[in-house]
C-alpha cells in the first residue's frame, strides 16, 4: 500500500477544451491561415447556392471559353458552364469524398491498430502482416486498382481511398495502444478485474485522440488529393459532377486556348490542401508538443 | 525538333539546281506516270527528294502491326505508308487506282479479277513483288498451316477473303481471283490494310512476331517499331513510285491531345489529326502551322443495345434520336467540326440522301410522345458508355444532358478503350458512343456494320430485331449490284431501314481539322481525315 500510494495509478487527466487555443493561435499565422482557409472552402462549398447565381451544371455553348470578367470571375468552359460556380460546387465533391474516406479509414484502421495492440501475439501478427501488405502499394496505385476492379464513381472513390489509408490508422493506433497497454494505470485496471472492452473505451481510444486527430488532419490532405488524381484520371465521380480533378483534367487539354477552365481548380486543389497541411501542423504542435517541429 | 536537313532559308546554289532538275524532270515525265498509274504529286515528290525528318503524332500507337488484327489508328498509319496493296483509293474521286497491280480485268460475271502486277516492284528486303507472293500475304490469315497463322486475324474479312472461291497466282506476274459472289467494292477492299501484302521471306523468317517488323512492298521500310509508343520509317528507295520526299518518317504516340498540341508548336511535330479542335482558331492565326478542315468521311453515333429490353425498345431508341441537340453537340464537343447527320453513310459516299439529315433535328415533343409509348416510368435509368478519350467524354456530358431532361436518368460510364470493346463484347453495354470511319470510298464500307453478321462488334446486337433479315438481304444487294444507279436505290432502301429502327442514334458526321507545318507541301488532307494518312508524296517547302 505505502508504494501504491507513491505510484500515480490514476488516468491522465484530458485535456479540456477552450477558445484559448485561438488567442494563442496568433503566434502561429500559417496555422490560422490554414484553419481558416479551409473553413472558408468549406463555407463557400456548402453555401455555393448563395454565392454564385449560376447551375454548375447548365450547358450555354453560346458562352463558350468566356475568359475571366465581371460576369464570370473564373471564365466560362467549352460547355459555357460558368468556371467559378463549377469551383464551388466541385468543392462539395472532394470534401464530401475527403471527409468520408478519411472517416472510414479511421474507424477501420483504428479498430484494426487498437485490437492489434491490445490483443498482441498471433492477432497483432496477423493484422500488422495484413497492413504490411496494403502498404506495400503505393496508395495512388492501389487506389487505381480498387477504382478499376470496382469501377468509377463516388462510392467507389471513398472505398479506394479508405483501404489506401487503412494502414497509416493501424499501424499508428497499434503503436500507441502498445504504449498506452505499458502504462501503469492499465496494468492498475486490469488487476481490479476490467474487462478489454472497458480497458479499450475507458483508456485506451480517449488517450489515442490527440494522435488520431493529428494523423486525421494529416490524411485529410491525403484523400484530397487521391480523390483529384483519380477524377483526374477519369477514374473518379461522375464526368458530370462538377469536381476539381475531373476540372483540372478537363481543362489539360485547353491549357493553351483557355488556361482559366484548369487553372482555377488546380489553384483549388493546392491550396486546399496546403491549408490543411498548415492546419495540421498547428494542431500537431498544440495537441503533440513532444513533436512540434517534426514535419 | 524536326531536323530538316536542308531549310527553305538555306538553299545552297546546288541545291537549288539539283531541285530544279529534279522539278523539270518531273513535269517531263508526268505524262508517262498518268499512263503508268502513278499520280503526278507522288512523282513530284520523288524527283524533289528533299530530305528531312517529318514526325506525325498519332493517338496511340498498338502492341503490334500484324494487319490482320485492329491495333488501333497508329498502327493503322504505320501500315498506310510501310504498305502498298495491289490497289489505291482515290478519296475524292472514290475511284481504285493502280497500286503494286498496275492493271486489271474483270470477267463478264464479274467474278472473276486477274491483276498483272507491276515490273520491278520489291518488298523491302529486296524480294520480287510477284503473285505467289501476294497471293500467300492474302491465304496467310485463314491457313492455318502457315508459319504466320494465328487464331482471329479477323480483319481478312475486311477485303473479302470469306467471298474468295480462289485466289491463284497464273505466273509471276498475273494473279487471278475468284469470287463466291459479285462484289462492287471488291477492288476497294483491296486498298485495306490488311491487304497489303508481306514477304514471303519475312513471313517465313519471323512466324507469329511478323506483327513486330512486317516487311511490305510501301514507299517507307520499317526501321524500329516500338510497341505502343512509336514506329521509325525510312524512304524506300527501291519504291515503284520513286522514293519519297521525305527521308524519314516517325510515327509517335503522344499521350493526350495537350502534349500533341505542344509538339506541334513546338516544331518537334510536323502533321497530325489528333491536337485538340479547340486550339484551331489560335493556330489557323499561326504562321507556322497549316489547319486544313477535312471531309465529313467520319460518322459520330449512339449504338442501341437491341438485345436488351430497355434499348430493344424501339420508341426509347426513338426518344433518345429526338433528344439529342447535334446543333448544341458539333459547337460544344466538335468545336464546330462536324455537320448535321443523316445516317450511316457520309456525304460523299454513293446512295446518300441529303433529306435524311432531318431525322437528326432535335424534337422534344416526338420524345416525350416515344417516351410515353415505350410504356417504361420516367426517370428511366440507362447507362452510356463511351472511351474516356478524344471528344468522347464532351459528347456524352452533353448526350446526357438531353436525355436527363427528357425523362431519363443516364449514368456515364468512362473506360478505356480496351474496357470498352471488352464491355460490348460481352453484349451488356446499353448505350455506346463510337465513330465509324471511311476505310476505303464506298457506300458499303460504313453500311456494312448494319448488317446482322456484324452487330455484335458494332455495340447493336440488332440481328434481335425483326427486319435484320430484310435489312441484311438488302446490304448483299447493295454489295452484288454493280449498276451505281441502281446501288442508289438500294443503299436509299438501306438507310431508311436504319432509320425505322434506329440501332444507330446519329450524332454527327465529323469534320475533322488536319493539322501540319506550313514547312510540308502535297499534303493529302482529304483523304487523311478519313484516318488514311499517305505521306508518301509530302513535301518539305
Amino acid at each position: 500500500m505505502e508504494i501504491a500510494s507513491r505510484i500515480d495509478l490514476r488516468p491522465p487527466a484530458r485535456r479540456r477544451l477552450s477558445l484559448g487555443w485561438l488567442w494563442r493561435a496568433r503566434r502561429d499565422p500559417i496555422s490560422l491561415f490554414g484553419g481558416a482557409f479551409f473553413a472558408f472552402v468549406v463555407f463557400a462549398s456548402v453555401c455555393a447556392p448563395l454565392l454564385t447565381p449560376y447551375d454548375a451544371t447548365k450547358i450555354n455553348v453560346m458562352d463558350r471559353f468566356q475568359t475571366p470578367s465581371l460576369v464570370h470571375p473564373f471564365g466560362t468552359d467549352d460547355f459555357g458552364r460558368d468556371v467559378l460556380a463549377r469551383v464551388l460546387y466541385g468543392g462539395r465533391t472532394i470534401l464530401l469524398t475527403g471527409f468520408a474516406a478519411v472517416a472510414g479509414a479511421l474507424l477501420i484502421g483504428g479498430m484494426i491498430g487498437v485490437v492489434a495492440g491490445y490483443a498482441g501475439g498471433r492477432i497483432d501478427t496477423g493484422l500488422m502482416r495484413l497492413t504490411d501488405i496494403m502498404l506495400s502499394f503505393p496508395a495512388v496505385l492501389l487506389a487505381i486498382l480498387i477504382v478499376a476492379s470496382l469501377g468509377a464513381g463516388l462510392v467507389n472513390t471513398v472505398i479506394a481511398i479508405i483501404f489506401s489509408m487503412i494502414p497509416n490508422f493501424a499501424r499508428l493506433s497499434r503503436a500507441r495502444t502498445l504504449q498506452i497497454m505499458e502504462e501503469q494505470y492499465i496494468t492498475a485496471s486490469q488487476s481490479l478485474g476490467a474487462s478489454g472492452i472497458s480497458l479499450i473505451a475507458r483508456h485506451i481510444l480517449p488517450n489515442l485522440v490527440p494522435q488520431l486527430i493529428i494523423q486525421t488532419t494529416g490524411m485529410l490532405a491525403v484523400a484530397f488529393s487521391l480523390s483529384s488524381a483519380l477524377s483526374f484520371l477519369g477514374l473518379g465521380v461522375d464526368p458530370s459532377i462538377p469536381d476539381w480533378g475531373l476540372m483540372v483534367s478537363e481543362g489539360q487539354r485547353l491549357i493553351f486556348d483557355a488556361p482559366h477552365v484548369g487553372f482555377f481548380p488546380g489553384l483549388a486543389i493546392t491550396l486546399t490542401i496546403l491549408s490543411v497541411n498548415f492546419l495540421g501542423d498547428g494542431l500537431r504542435d498544440r495537441l503533440d508538443p513532444a513533436q512540434r517541429g517534426a514535419s | 525538333m524536326a531536323q530538316h536537313k536542308k531549310s527553305s532559308s538555306g538553299i545552297s546554289r546546288r541545291q537549288f539546281l539539283q531541285g530544279g532538275v529534279g522539278a523539270a524532270s518531273a513535269l517531263a515525265l508526268m505524262p508517262l506516270a498518268r499512263a503508268a498509274g502513278v499520280s503526278p504529286e507522288r512523282l513530284i515528290a520523288a524527283a524533289q527528294a528533299n530530305g528531312g525528318t517529318l514526325v506525325f503524332a498519332a493517338e496511340s500507337m498498338g502492341e503490334t502491326l500484324e494487319t490482320g488484327l485492329w491495333n488501333g489508328f497508329g498502327s493503322i498509319h504505320v501500315t498506310d505508308n510501310v504498305g502498298e496493296g495491289l490497289i489505291r483509293s482515290n478519296f475524292v474521286s472514290g475511284e481504285p487506282t493502280p497500286g503494286l497491280a498496275e492493271s486489271w480485268t474483270i470477267s463478264d460475271d464479274s467474278l472473276t479479277y486477274t491483276f498483272t502486277l507491276r515490273a520491278g516492284a520489291t518488298f523491302h528486303d529486296g524480294t520480287p513483288v510477284t503473285a505467289p507472293a501476294v497471293v500467300r500475304s492474302f491465304t496467310r490469315m485463314i491457313d492455318d498451316t502457315d508459319p504466320s497463322y494465328l487464331p482471329g486475324l479477323y480483319m481478312a474479312s475486311g477485303h473479302g477473303s470469306t467471298n474468295f472461291a480462289s485466289m491463284t497466282a497464273l505466273d509471276d506476274q498475273t494473279i487471278e481471283m475468284v469470287l463466291n459472289a459479285r462484289d462492287a467494292t471488291q477492288l476497294h477492299r483491296l486498298a485495306r490494310p490488311s491487304a497489303m501484302p508481306i514477304s514471303p521471306a519475312a513471313l517465313d523468317a519471323q512466324g507469329t512476331d511478323i506483327g513486330t517488323m512486317p516487311v511490305m512492298a510501301g514507299p517507307f521500310m520499317l526501321e524500329r517499331f516500338v510497341p505502343g509508343q512509336e514506329a521509325v520509317l525510312r524512304a524506300f528507295e527501291g519504291y515503284y513510285g520513286g522514293t519519297p520526299a521525305v527521308d524519314t518518317l516517325v510515327i509517335r504516340a503522344y499521350p493526350d491531345e495537350a502534349s500533341i498540341l505542344a509538339a506541334l508548336e513546338a516544331g518537334e511535330v510536323q502533321f497530325t489529326l489528333y491536337a485538340p479542335f479547340s486550339a484551331v482558331p489560335r493556330l489557323q492565326a499561326s504562321d507556322n502551322i497549316t489547319v486544313d478542315v477535312g471531309a465529313p468521311f467520319v460518322d459520330l453515333f449512339l449504338g442501341c443495345n437491341c438485345s436488351l429490353e430497355l434499348t430493344g425498345n424501339i420508341d426509347i431508341r426513338m426518344a433518345i434520336n429526338y433528344a439529342i441537340n447535334r446543333e448544341t453537340l458539333i459547337i460544344g464537343a466538335l468545336n464546330g467540326f462536324g455537320e448535321l447527320p443523316a445516317s450511316i453513310l457520309s456525304p460523299t459516299d454513293l446512295g446518300f440522301d441529303e433529306s435524311f439529315r432531318a431525322i437528326s433535328t432535335q424534337n422534344l415533343e416526338l420524345a416525350a410522345s416515344h417516351l410515353a409509348a415505350s410504356g417504361v416510368a420516367t426517370p428511366i435509368a440507362i447507362e452510356l458508355s463511351y472511351e474516356n478519350n478524344r471528344f468522347w467524354p464532351l459528347i456524352a456530358q452533353l448526350v446526357k444532358a438531353d436525355l436527363d431532361a427528357v425523362g431519363f436518368s443516364v449514368t456515364l460510364d468512362p473506360l478505356d478503350p480496351g474496357s470498352f470493346w471488352g464491355k460490348a463484347g460481352d453484349s451488356n453495354m446499353q448505350l455506346g458512343l463510337n465513330q465509324r470511319s471511311t476505310f476505303v470510298p464506298d457506300p458499303n464500307d460504313k453500311a456494312t456494320i448494319l448488317h446482322s453478321i456484324t452487330s455484335p462488334g458494332a455495340l447493336t446486337y440488332h440481328q434481335a430485331l425483326p427486319t435484320a433479315a430484310e435489312l441484311d438481304a438488302l446490304i448483299d444487294a447493295g454489295i452484288a449490284e454493280l449498276d451505281p444507279a441502281a446501288r442508289v436505290e438500294i443503299y436509299q432502301q438501306i438507310q431508311q431501314m436504319a432509320i425505322d429502327q434506329m440501332m444507330y442514334v446519329y450524332l454527327a458526321y465529323l469534320t475533322p481539322p488536319v493539322f501540319y507545318a506550313k514547312t510540308l507541301a502535297n499534303v493529302p488532307s482529304d483523304s487523311a481525315s478519313s484516318g488514311r494518312v499517305n505521306l508518301d508524296s509530302v513535301t518539305f517547302a
